[in-house]
This record gives structure tokens, sequence and C-alpha cells, in this order.
């Protein structure tokens, strides 16, 4: 008993790396099914040991990239030259550009004081200031990473709870102003590109598999009512399960008060930096389809290094260079997958019952994809999912755009699970609730959304020339 | 009798781990062996540092927005500890029992064995979270292995 609960403690990383392997090594050596070719073969071997390693956690995210981009060279499947371009794809460089406008915004204190008024104007009654604290992490999350939003977030809401005197772990209030924080930030991220790195990666995957795009602007089209129902559905859960105990906010208006008073006039660079990124955002809504979205967010960095609003040492700080790594490395399985036939011969076989009518597709995509985040990084789920669900859907004639839609949006809705998303863990991690507070009230919210998601894909999208 | 010849009693609250029932039951032994109530709050680094991990790894945000998180976290860790044994001291005080606290900010059983081993303390109180069998069996327990590793007797209260 002992043996199998150490093993499982301290070697659970070993055992699925071993198994990985294992998993790898039989595919390669087992004989090359008819209809598959052997370079599909190897490469179903390469995706099969970075899904273990992805969902299992052998290693970080981004070293599982790195083997995948060592491996399909190595193996002869990709040529080196072709696989390290892909670092080239126009998604990195936006994503690259999305995480230092957003680094600006954040260090210029304008988004810290925009939550503050925010708070202040809205959160005149504990009620008022529960749904405050779920809306303005959505909106921000619409146009900054939204785990960036948590981490700059977090601690105006842990002064106010200390300020309200709330109990971590009783309070009905202190649960709903963490949750409304959490909540927020994951239904704004799916709001538009900008949330988070999944939607660009799968972006990307879209665009080398296929040669199709998603403009920024139809993305957001599609995402956005989910988001506004979404919010709706959290606003609901919320006052169900935690209504808030308290009458007065008194002490945090005070304290918000203090803490504005605290921060002066608006600076310069607050105000600039505004500017630069509603120019950007329009930019990339009016022209990101004729320009690329990836130029946009270049020359939004540039002139910000221009006039100075940008500091590169801060960028260095706040951006996570291995997101690259991981872009490299699943957009080159998605395209090595494709470019071998191994989708296609994976859609015909395994996946069978799957392709044999759109609806059913349909509903297991984003039903799978939203469960599966709760556990696993939303950004391994896309790269998993986008490429197999495109190799499905190409079977029975889907637009491969609707099936990276259906994948990508519900891959971002974790709210039940610490582990499903950085902001459920931020929040967290303030011990105001415990996982069965988020499991009981998340599962109200998923259901109901996910339901949501899956009519306005059906009834909505096709009017936006995405339909099924 | 003098304060060097009471027994030591230690109670051990954490970040993760801290019930009334505890303290009560800390002070109703302390006070029935004549004992000195020795309280230690432990920072636990644990979960801040698996937060930090998945918002490097998974929300891709960089070194110092990540410290700056880590650190408003411990801050506030360190808030609830002060206010904790402020408590408890208040109670200790009412019912006349020496009573002394210390901070420490690290992995739970490694700080807990430290400090016993520094203080030789006759009898522990510690608070179990509340988890299922089954993920005690599966990710283990750090009670149950202090439990393991002391010679002194200790004392579970469930939360």
């Amino acid at each position: 008993m002992d043996s199998l609960r150490d093993l499982l403690k301290t070697k659970r990383r070993l055992v699925f790396l071993i198994i990985g392997l294992a998993v790898f090594v039989l595919i390669y050596l087992y004989p090359t099914p008819s209809g598959l070719t052997e370079a599909g073969k190897k490469s179903l071997a390469i995706f099969s040991l970075c899904a273990i390693y992805w969902v299992f956690d052998v290693l970080p995210l981004m070293i599982t990239g790195l083997l995948a981009i060592l491996l399909f060279p190595l193996m002869g499947i990709l040529e080196a030259g072709e696989t390290f371009a892909l670092f080239g794809n126009q998604a990195v460089f936006f994503i690259l550009g999305a995480f230092i406008l957003s680094s600006g915004l954040l260090r210029s204190g304008l988004s810290q004081r925009i939550a503050l008024l925010f708070l202040r104007r809205f959160g005149k009654t504990p009620r008022r200031l529960v749904l405050a604290t779920l809306l303005f992490p959505a909106l921000s999350s619409l146009f900054i990473t939204e785990h960036a939003v948590a981490a700059m977030f977090f601690p105006i809401v842990v002064e106010i709870s200390g300020a309200l005197r709330l109990e971590p772990g009783q309070s009905r209030m202190g649960k709903a102003l963490f949750l409304s924080m959490a909540w927020g930030c994951v239904l704004g991220g799916i709001g538009t590109y900008l949330g988070g790195a999944r939607a660009p990666l799968a972006l990307a995957i879209l665009s080398e598999t296929t040669g199709e795009k998603i403009s920024f602007l139809t993305y957001s089209l599609c995402a956005l009512p989910t988001v506004i129902f979404g919010l709706f559905f959290a606003g609901v859960a919320i006052m169900l399960f935690f209504p808030p105990e308290i009458d007065s906010v008194l002490p945090a208006k005070e304290l918000l008060e203090e803490k504005i008073k605290k921060q002066g006039r608006i600076s310069r660079r607050e105000l600039a930096m505004g500017i630069l990124m509603v120019l950007v955002i329009f930019a990339w809504v009016a022209f990101g389809h004729k320009l690329g979205l990836a130029i946009i967010a270049l020359a939004g960095v540039v002139m910000g290094f221009v006039f100075k609003l940008l500091v590169w040492k801060e960028v260095e700080e706040d951006v996570n260079w291995g997101v690259f790594l991981l872009y490299g490395g699943a957009i080159s399985l998605g395209l090595a997958m494709s470019k071998t036939q191994a989708l296609e011969w994976l859609a015909g076989r395994s996946l069978s019952i799957l392709a044999s009518h759109p609806i059913i597709l349909v509903i297991f995509l984003p039903t799978l994809a939203i469960f599966l985040t709760e556990l696993v990084s939303n950004s391994a789920v896309v790269a998993l999912l986008v490429p197999v669900g495109i190799g499905i859907g190409a079977k029975i004639g889907f637009d491969p755009k609707v099936i990276m839609l259906l994948i990508t949006i519900p891959s971002g809705l974790a709210f039940m699970l610490p582990v499903g998303t950085p902001a459920n863990a931020i929040a967290f991690s303030s011990g105001y609730y415990r996982i069965r507070d988020s499991v009981r009230a998340g599962l109200l919210v998923n259901i109901p959304t996910l339901i949501f998601f899956l009519l306005s894909a059906w009834i909505y999208w096709r009017w936006l020339g995405l339909g099924f | 009798m003098g304060e060097e010849k009471r027994e030591k009693v230690l109670l051990i609250v954490s970040t993760t781990r801290k019930s009334p029932k505890s303290v009560e039951r800390a002070i109703e032994y302390a006070q029935e062996k004549n004992a000195q109530l020795i309280c230690l709050y432990v920072l636990d680094s644990e979960l801040p540092k698996a937060i930090v991990k998945q918002m490097t790894e998974e929300g891709w945000l960089g070194g110092k927005p990540s410290e700056d998180f880590y650190n408003a976290l411990l801050k506030e860790y360190e808030r609830w500890g002060k206010e904790k044994i402020d408590e408890i001291k208040k109670e200790a005080e009412e019912h006349q029992i020496p009573f002394r606290a210390e901070i420490r900010r690290g992995d739970f059983l490694n700080q807990v064995l430290d400090f016993i081993n520094q203080e030789q303390v006759n009898y522990i109180i510690v608070t179990r979270r509340r988890r299922s069998n089954l993920s005690r069996f599966l990710f283990g327990s750090a009670v149950a292995e202090l439990k393991k590793q002391v010679s002194v007797p200790v004392e579970i209260i469930d939360e």
C-alpha cells in the first residue's frame, strides 16, 4: 500500500515519463497500418508522446514543445529548416507584441487605476461590489492576458477583504469576491485573441494546417455572446451560493478612496499607454485581416519604445519567453500531422463515430474541451485537440475555422478547479474558498455556458458566415 | 513551578491547517498540565510555490509578476498568522498560561521538525485538513508523516 502511495507521490513524473516513451516506441515499432504512411506513423508517435507529457505535466509545457521541435527533424518527418521556420509564424509575433503591450499597460499603472475607479464607482453595496469584481476582470481580460489581470487584481481584492474583515474559509462575501475575480478573468479571457496564449496558438495551427484564418473581429464576435451570458450565469451562481452576509461596504470604499488618493493625478505614461492600446486594438479590428495581427502588434510595440512608454528591462521581467517554444512545438505538431496525412488517417479510423454526423462532432468537441481544460493547461488542450478536430472535420467537409472556434473558446472555460487555469489558482490561494465551493458553483456556470455556447455556434455563427 | 521545568505543549498551526477546536484543546491541555503553550505558525510555501509554477508555465507570466504575486500572498498569509497568534495569546492570557509564539516560512513538515528538534517539546497538538481518505492515501499527509517522525505524543485534531 505504502509503495503504491509513494510511487504515485514521488515517482509520478517518472512513471508518466516512461509511459510516454513506451507508447512512443510501441507506435514507432508497430507495423504501419494500411492507409497510413511511415512518416504519418512517426508523427502519431510524437503526437502521443507530447499528449502524455502535456496532460500529465511530465515536463514544463514549453519543454515538451521543444521536444517536438527536436524530434520532427531527427526522425526525418520535417526538414530542420522547415521546423525552425515555424517560429516565424505570425501568431508567434502577435503574441510577442500582445505580451509586451500588456506589460506596458500594467507597468504604467493605468490598469490598476481603472480597477480602483471601477470598484469605487460600481461597488457601492455588497452585491454590487461582488458584481464589479466579476465585471472588471472580464473587461480587462478582453485586452490583457487573463492571468496578468488576475495577478494585478488579486492584491486589491485581498485588501478589500481585509478591510471588510471577512473571515477566510467562512465568509460568503469573501468566497463571492474571489470566485468573481477568477471567473471574470476566465470569461473575459475567451473574448478576444488577447486573453491568453491559447487562441493565437489555435489560429497558428489553423493557418499552418489549412491556410485558413479568422480575423480579430470575427473571433471576437463569435466569442463575445458566450462571455456575456457566461458572466450572467456566473453572477447568478455566485449570488445563489454565496449571498453576501454583510450589509455595508463602507470600509472597502474608504480603502479605495485612500488608494485612489495615493495614486495622484494620471501620469503622461498612463495616458499615452492607454491611447496606444486603443489605437492598436482599433487597428486589429479594422485592418487586422489586411495587414496581419502581428504587424499591428509589432508596430504598437515599436511606437511604445519610440515614445518611451515601454522599458526593455520591464518587458524582460514581465514576458515569459517560454511561450514561443510551446508555440513552435505545437505548430510543428499540427503541421506534421497534417502533412503526413496522419490526421486524415486518425479521423478515418479511430474516430469514425465522431465523423459520422456533424451534430455529434459539434457537441463532442466543446464538451471534451471544457472538461479537459479543468484538469489540463488550456494551451495544451488547444495544441492537442485543434489538429485532431480539424482532421475529423475535414472528413465530413466541416469548415476548419468552425472546428477551431468550437475547441478554442470552451478550452478557456475552467470554473471548477484551481488546476484549470492560473486565474483560478490565484483566487484559490487566498484561502477564502474551498475546492468544493468552486466545484458546486462552477458546475452551475459550466453547464449553462456550454449549452449557450453550442446554441450560439449553431444559430448565431452562421450569420457571421461560419455555419455548419 | 519555574518556567524551565514546565512541560511544553506545542500547538502547530499553518496557513492551511487551523481550527478553533485545536486552540481550545491546546488551552485545555496546557491548563491541565500546568504547561507552557508554544504556538508555531508555519507560512506554508507549498501552495504559493505551486501557483507561481502554474503562473509561469501555463499563464506565461514573467518572473517579476510571479514574484510580486508570491510576495503579496506570503504577506497576506503573514497577516493571518499574526492575527491568529494574537487570538491564541489572548486566550492563553485569560487562562494564565505562559505563552510564546513563532512564525516560520517554508515547507510545513521541515519547519515543524526543525522547530521540534530545537525546542524539545513534550506534547504536540496539530490540526489536520479536511480531505478524503483517498486523497490522503494517494498524495500522502504531512501530519501523518509528522506523527511518524517524532517521538513525543501527537494529538491530531480534525478540522
